[in-house]
């Protein structure tokens, strides 16, 4: 019971992350967002950070891959 | 009244996410069947429904309590995780960097491992199969319905999507294995990383220009993106 709890708990770890760089990538972006938010930005600007940050994260991630 | 142009996004982007979850959990479920009979194998896959059915009855009543506004941020970054995941995943299995998934080959080696075993093996595989897919089904349907009231249509997407290869499986009983599970992926992915960004922004304050359309302009920024990077990533694969 106890290895399938842990398994299950793996599980759900692996839908979100499976490249640790690339979730902390995807995260530093929301954070910016965040902190553009808080600091009163125009709401566009904060979307449009959102939107071409998370483009940049993919292409960048899937360089990587790439060029391994 | 929810207008059918709100409701397909999430019952689409539910349907084919629950699709490919069901088709690997039914690929273990066959084998369990096959190896040692129906029996163990749909108790165990009502056993694993059952936890399901109890782990979304418990989640139900949290995710009411919790502020939309922070409940939209949660659920738009664990999309981005997921979803984004999914779309790089997909392009990198179309350009040969990973491999691609072949239920086929998952049934023989889930084949080959229950057949030393014994039923209640058999019943637990399955429960397993049912419980560990069955998670992402639940993650995608609260993930594209919570946010803004969908939950029935991303539900239906989801029940349909089980139904459809419940009733193939049933008529083939074997794997299926000719699913394009890749270019399932690749669309969820897409779809999900769409809902991710607007989720997030909306968790952030961000008013987007035409509400809920901007969904469908971020689908189609995220089809572009994917697609062209699909391209390169061959080309890249060509080359070396």
């Amino acid at each position: 019971m106890t290895t399938l709890l842990a398994r299950i708990g793996r599980e759900i770890a692996g839908l979100f992350v499976d490249d640790g760089a690339f979730a902390l990538c995807i995260l530093l972006v929301v954070w910016a967002g965040a902190v553009a938010a808080y600091f009163e930005a125009p709401s566009l600007y904060v979307g449009l950070l959102l939107v071409i940050g998370m483009s940049a994260v993919l292409c960048e991630s899937v360089w990587r891959a790439l060029r391994r | 009244m929810t207008s059918w142009a709100t409701a397909s996004p999430p019952l689409a982007a539910a349907f084919l996410g629950s699709l490919v979850e069901v088709v690997e959990a039914f690929t273990i479920v066959l084998a369990a069947a096959t190896v040692r009979g129906w029996r163990p194998a749909a108790l165990g896959t009502l056993a694993g429904l059952a936890t399901l059915a109890a782990i979304v009855a418990a989640l139900g009543p949290v995710l009411d309590q919790v502020p939309l506004r922070p409940l939209r941020l949660l659920i738009g970054v664990l999309l981005l995780l997921f979803g984004l995941r999914w779309l790089r995943k997909a392009i990198l299995r179309a350009a040969g960097r990973i491999a691609l998934p072949d239920e086929d080959l998952a049934y023989e080696r889930e084949t080959l491992q229950l057949a030393g075993g014994t039923a209640v093996l058999a019943g637990l595989a399955a429960f397993k199969a049912v419980v560990l897919e069955g998670l992402e089904v639940v993650f995608i349907v609260i993930a594209v319905g919570a946010g803004h009231g969908l939950l029935l249509p991303a539900s239906l997407g989801a029940l349909a999507a089980c139904a459809l290869v419940l009733a193939i499986g049933v008529l083939l009983r074997r794997p299926l294995a000719r699913v394009p599970e890749n270019t399932l992926k690749f669309s969820v992915g897409v779809l999900l990383s769409a809902f991710g960004v607007f989720w997030t922004g909306e968790g952030l304050g961000v008013h987007w220009p035409g509400s809920d359309a901007a969904v469908v302009a971020f689908a189609l920024l995220f089809l572009v993106l994917g697609l062209a990077l699909s391209r390169m990533a061959r080309r890249a694969a060509v080359t070396a």
